[in-house]
């Protein structure tokens, strides 16, 4: 029965215009109006006061299907009956409303000793229940009468929550109370405590509430008299229907955590607590289910005999500073996390040095299944050489999947003996004994046979070296690191020392490219020869930076924002400025650039190259026309092509990209780029300029230009 | 230097909750972008602070909104910019709640517009980022150590 009864009410609430406009509709819940005894009492309130009083007795109501036509203005309506209760309520004259009615139950208890003085009037709130969301559920007042410490008040026989409060006191609360015509139920003794009070509901999950904790927090940035609580803790009980209320609270700010085991803490921040107020946090908390990673390490133990070490960083992260979790496994080789968000993760199973033997990507899941990670621990044995030279040095190995990361040392006699996380191509970074220098990615094939027991793995590093030494615009040594590059790939990078030298050993014979950087400065790349005897000694010319200020603008004179600004002087590396709202943008050079290109990529306006001058100390003004043409580039082989105004400056055409916008669009095509682009005459190059492999071609307004690295088409 | 922080909203409930019915708590709210904090002196128009948008959560309130990667935000709420660094910029986002309208003076290559976005309640995953947003922030503020 009492199903159909909310579905009426509901549809009462929302519905007034099924009854005639302009009248109050007196509806019955669970009872039929005409077994009410007395009526509705209708005041007009007139300047504050009561200046005309009708009475509309509930034998009339029920005959009157149009409801109560009230004239023009405000009304009081009281329901006066004994076996009848509706809420005291204020309607305009004239304007459809409803006032429901249900029978009379009352409600009574006692007020304990410990409440103190209630000088001020108990009111009881009644929230109906059933009624949809909590939040947006009918809820009314009804005053209450308290003599010789006992209280009591009407109360409509139906499905409520109940608040009872008076000023300056915590409220005191009962949940789903549920009353029958003329049933009066006391709830015995009641204990409103003094003063200001938090309260709130959670969204109570199904299972056992007393393991749902609720912890108030003052807020560390609080000035309040509150910092020197200590937290507080209340459990939510089944019973209380996730109700939680704090009491005796001093003013302040807080913060509210609910936790729950196998859940993730809902928080929330900033509650403000005023003196002898409550504090009530109407929208009831939601937990989630957390979700769980849990892994089964094989062989349990690291090769220190230890457990493993366990981190999880999010996947989403892309250099993550801090690891969402990091603790050890157990001795089984078990690891759990069960606190996370749902999503992906990346593991790292480590030793006791950080070696990294194994990293995957995990899913967390609230009913993940244990997954297995097999370690396949392989004894590795060799001797590491610079030329003929046996090399002390400390050894990174790498996979090429990333998975593992183990650093081995080697002797002075080159010897080097250790545990890899398995067979197959390593790529190893040997650094010398002193950091001075490395070289990177020496390719290593680890191989073990079934008769083996360890692998012996040589590490025969090259015996070309790279030397020589960085100064200054004065001449004198500067602090710097010397990049060691070849196809713009690095493969090895020196420290300056304090006399201005640098050198690089095993490096493979050949044509690299030795670049130095420094805080704020720069070289230009220089070319240079890596020999095993007797290389020369590089002149490295450090200079500093400068600045080349330059102003976007479109052709009606607007600056234009936002742009994004690839920038490289020749010979120095990329980099990237963007432009104020005011259109100016900076771009850092070395000092003596001779050439220097800028690839300008701003919303409303085709990609833009500009040969840039990189003495001027004047603001250079950029204006960005709007004729476009498309360029399609197509590369042939490894890497991607280079375009250039001058062929002294270049820039990868990744450069001519915008950023990634929510669709994933930014210009990337299956075969290559294509990009709107301003018409010109541009020239692309082959990811290895050096060999001369460039085409150029016009590209014509309105145009699509196709440069497939090796031949060209025009539409 | 700059930062990319990804804007969201603080776990802040309402100041203003009221003593008996009280208003619901907002949920803690989320604009869905990713932006770097930019202050710089220009001799034409002086110190200016400004956002650039570098990321857009795909279906986010920032994306419904219309607000675009390599967007550039001056004013916030009718008034110019004047975070003083990325704390108080990620400490002003923070205090967004579900259902807030921030509206935003956006300059996108040489137009400016106004756009609002209304904020949804903040996804659980971001709530570990936005942490380390302080933080990142924080260490910032108090310079190398």
């Amino acid at each position: 029965m009492k199903p159909v009864c909310t579905v009426v009410v509901v549809a009462l609430l929302l519905t007034p215009s099924l009854y005639a406009a302009g009248a109050v509709h007196v509806v019955g819940h669970g009872i039929e109006l005409n077994s009410c005894d007395g009526g509705v009492k209708s005041r007009q309130l007139c300047a504050g006061a009561v200046c005309r009083t009708l009475d509309s007795p509930f034998a009339t109501l029920t005959q009157a299907h149009d409801g109560m036509n009230l004239p023009a203005g405000r009304w009081e309506l009281t329901v006066e009956s004994s076996r009848c209760w509706a809420p005291d309520v204020t309607v305009d004259g004239g304007v459809s409303s409803t006032l429901p009615v249900w029978p009379a139950a009352a409600i009574h208890g006692t007020i304990d000793s410990g409440t103190g003085d209630l000088s001020g009037a108990l009111r009881a709130e009644i929230r109906l229940t059933g009624e949809g969301d909590e939040h947006s559920a009918p809820r009314f007042s009804e005053n209450c009468s308290v003599a010789n410490a006992r209280w009591s008040c009407r109360a409509p026989a139906t499905s409520f929550h109940l608040r009872l409060s008076v000023d300056r006191h915590a409220p005191w609360y009962a949940r789903n109370v549920n009353l029958s015509a003329d049933q009066e139920k006391d709830f015995g003794a009641i204990r409103l405590e003094p003063g200001a009070s938090v309260a709130g509901t959670i969204a109570m999950p199904r299972g056992r509430h007393e393991e749902t904790v609720v912890e108030l927090i003052t807020e560390p940035a609080s000035s309040s008299p509150a910092r020197k609580t200590s937290p507080r803790r209340v459990v939510v009980k089944g019973s209380s229907g996730g109700l939680f209320q704090f009491t005796a609270v001093p003013k302040g700010v807080y913060h509210l955590i609910v936790s729950r085991p196998g859940w993730l803490p809902a928080e929330v921040k900033s509650i403000r607590v005023e003196e002898g107020r409550e504090s009530f946090l109407d929208k009831p908390l939601q937990l989630t289910r957390a979700a769980v990673v849990d892994v089964f390490i094989t062989p349990p133990l690291s090769t220190e005999e230890e457990p493993w070490h366990v981190r999880l960083d999010s996947a989403a992260d892309v250099a993550p500073d801090k690891p969402v979790a990091e603790s050890a496994a157990s001795f089984s080789g078990e690891w759990r996390n069960d606190a996370l968000h749902a999503g992906k993760y990346v593991l790292s199973v480590s030793d006791r040095q950080g070696n990294v033997f194994r990293r995957e990507t995990v899913e967390a899941s609230v009913d993940a299944a244990p997954q297995f990670l097999k370690i396949i621990k392989v004894r590795v044995r060799g001797v590491v050489k610079l030329g003929t030279v046996p090399f002390e040095s400390s050894l990174e190995f790498r996979d090429d999947e990333s998975s593992s990361e183990i650093t081995l040392k080697s002797d002075a006699a080159g010897r080097f003996d250790g545990i890899l996380s398995h067979q197959g191509r390593w790529r190893v970074k040997a650094l010398d004994p002193k950091m001075t220098f490395y070289v990177n990615d020496v390719p290593v094939d680890v191989k073990r046979t079934s008769e083996q027991a360890v692998a012996t793995v040589d590490v025969a590093l090259p015996g070309g070296k790279a030397k020589g030494r960085v100064t200054n615009k004065a001449g004198e040594p500067a602090k710097a690191n010397v990049m060691v590059l070849r196809n713009n790939k690095l493969i090895g990078n020196a420290l300056v020392l304090p006399d201005g030298s640098f050198e690089v050993n095993g490096l493979e014979p050949g044509p690299v490219s030795l670049l130095a950087i420094a805080r704020a400065a720069e070289s230009d790349e220089v070319s240079y020869l890596a020999a095993e005897d007797d290389p020369a000694i590089a002149q490295i010319l450090l200079q500093e930076f400068v600045d080349v200020n330059c102003q976007l603008l479109s052709e009606d004179g607007a600056p234009v924002a936002g742009a994004v600004v690839r920038y490289r002087a020749a010979g120095a590396r990329r980099r990237q400025a963007i432009s104020d709202p005011a259109g100016s943008f900076s771009l850092q050079i070395p000092q003596d650039t001779q050439s220097l290109l800028a690839v300008i990529v701003a919303a409303g306006f085709p990609v833009t190259l500009r040969q840039l001058d990189p003495q001027s100390p004047e603001m250079q003004r950029i204006i960005l026309g709007t004729a476009s043409a498309s360029l399609h580039i197509v590369p042939r082989g490894t890497g991607w092509p280079f375009v250039t105004l001058d062929g002294q400056a270049f820039l990868s055409i990744t450069s001519l990209l915008g950023l990634p916008s929510p669709d994933g669009r930014r210009g990337m095509v299956d075969d290559g780029i294509q990009v709107p682009i301003a018409p010109g005459v541009y020239t692309i190059c082959s990811a290895s300029r050096l060999d001369g492999a460039c085409q150029s071609a016009r590209v014509a307004a309105g145009h699509e230009q196709t440069i497939t690295m090796g031949g060209t088409d025009s539409k | 230097m700059k930062y990319t922080f990804i804007l969201l909203a603080a776990l802040t409930a309402s100041s203003s909750m009221a003593t008996t019915v009280a208003a619901p708590v907002p949920a803690s709210g989320w604009l869905g972008l990713g932006y770097t904090y930019n202050a710089t002196n220009n001799p034409s128009t002086g110190r200016m602070v400004w956002l650039f948008v570098r990321q857009i959560a795909p279906g986010g309130p920032a994306d419904r909104a219309g607000l675009k990667t390599q967007d550039v935000i001056t004013a916030i709420n009718g008034k110019r910019i004047a975070f003083k660094d990325e704390l108080d910029t990620l400490n002003f986002f923070s205090g967004i709640h579900q259902g807030d309208r921030v509206q935003l003076k956006v300059s996108r290559g040489k137009t400016v517009q106004s756009i609002t976005i209304v904020a949804d309640p903040l996804p659980p995953d971001m709530i570990k980022r936005r942490r380390l947003n302080e933080e990142v922030a924080k260490s910032q503020r108090a310079g190398p150590k």
